[in-house]
């Protein structure tokens, strides 16, 4: 009995660094991501996969992917957004006034799906530190109805500048 | 014969555990207990010599809210993510900075928005920090800086202007 409390209590570090660093599964609050995340308000909410390892620890990063990130206004507090452009990118802002913005020296530019709905780049924060970014969402593995890839949506259409060094 | 090849199997299993077990008890001491840093780099001079300095910080849960005016922390480098940098903070959020920016006359009053702080090294001619790169959201800042180690053992205190 001793020893399976003893070989159970290596559970605690080894699944904070394992949730950490390689993976995770979060619950989706919040209507800033739809239609892609939490379409239904009277459904049940979203929980998605979140892979880690490639953006913290390979910092790579991928234009079109939904990403979780630490809040800049709140470091006690994730969301959810979609990258669009990353450092030396040029985004176009707003479609209609065609104002831009470059993305600076370690930042990026992320939206939510729903713009009326999300605090982002766009609406809040301008472009976000890249060390914010914990990591991809690439599944939805809940509700069962739901489950599946999470596309990569990439918006060329926004850019006017690619820098593709940083892919 | 297969029981040759299980007990090497077995043993290589053990040790494979062992690394993970030791490689997380790492992390998590790392990042929610404390951890040591080596300071390179004039930017916080005369505080620590920059030479090679190491120092001890805490990074204990609830760091956020216990990271105070006068604080040295240890953030991740707003302009390259991979990096880390060792810097005073100056000013917390809701407090006003100014600023010399180089083609005004006055300088420029910015606020601190919520969630962020205002980094500056003790050696102002030879740092570059939030004069340069704006305000830096807390969830960058990984630990708090108690004391040094090398080359003298002492406290770091929270120092205010």
């Amino acid at each position: 009995m001793h020893k399976f409390v003893r070989q159970g209590l290596w559970l605690l570090p080894v699944g904070i660094a394992f949730t950490d660093c390689i993976a995770s599964v979060l619950k989706v609050e919040g209507a800033s991501m739809r239609p892609t995340l939490n379409p239904d308000s009277n459904g049940p909410s979203d929980w998605v996969l979140v892979e880690k390892l490639s953006v913290k620890l390979q910092r790579c990063y991928t234009r079109g992917e939904v990403v979780v990130l630490w809040a800049p206004d709140n470091p006690h507090q994730q969301i959810i957004k979609r990258l669009l452009a990353v450092e030396g990118d040029t985004i176009i802002e707003d479609a209609k006034t065609h104002s831009w913005t470059e993305v600076p020296q370690g930042r990026c530019w992320i939206e939510g799906d729903n713009a009326p709905m999300s605090g982002d780049s766009k609406s809040a924060f301008g472009p976000v530190h890249l060390g914010l970014l914990e990591g991809r969402v690439t599944h939805i593995v809940w509700p069962p109805a739901r489950m599946g890839r999470v596309a990569v949506q990439e918006q060329p259409a926004r850019l006017l500048q690619t820098d593709r060094r940083h892919v | 014969m297969a029981a040759a090849a299980w007990a090497s199997w077995h043993k290589a299993l053990r040790g494979a555990v062992g690394f993970v077990r030791g490689v997380s008890c790492f992390y998590v001491v790392y990042n929610y207990g404390g951890f040591l840093s080596k300071v390179d780099g004039p930017s916080m001079f005369p505080t620590f010599t920059g030479r090679g300095d190491w120092v001890v910080a805490e990074a204990l849960p609830g760091l956020s809210d216990r990271v105070q005016v006068g604080d040295v922390v240890i953030s991740t480098r707003p302009i390259q993510a991979d990096e880390n940098i060792i810097k005073r903070v100056t000013a917390v959020q809701g407090q006003t900075v100014n600023v010399d920016k180089a083609g005004s006359i006055a300088p420029v009053q910015i606020q601190v928005p919520p969630g962020h702080v205002w980094l500056q090294g003790d050696n102002l001619i030879l740092s570059r920090d939030s004069r340069e790169y704006g305000p830096v959201p807390l969830a960058l800042v990984k630990g708090r800086v108690v004391a040094q180690l090398w080359p003298s053992i002492k406290w770091v205190e929270r120092k205010f202007k």
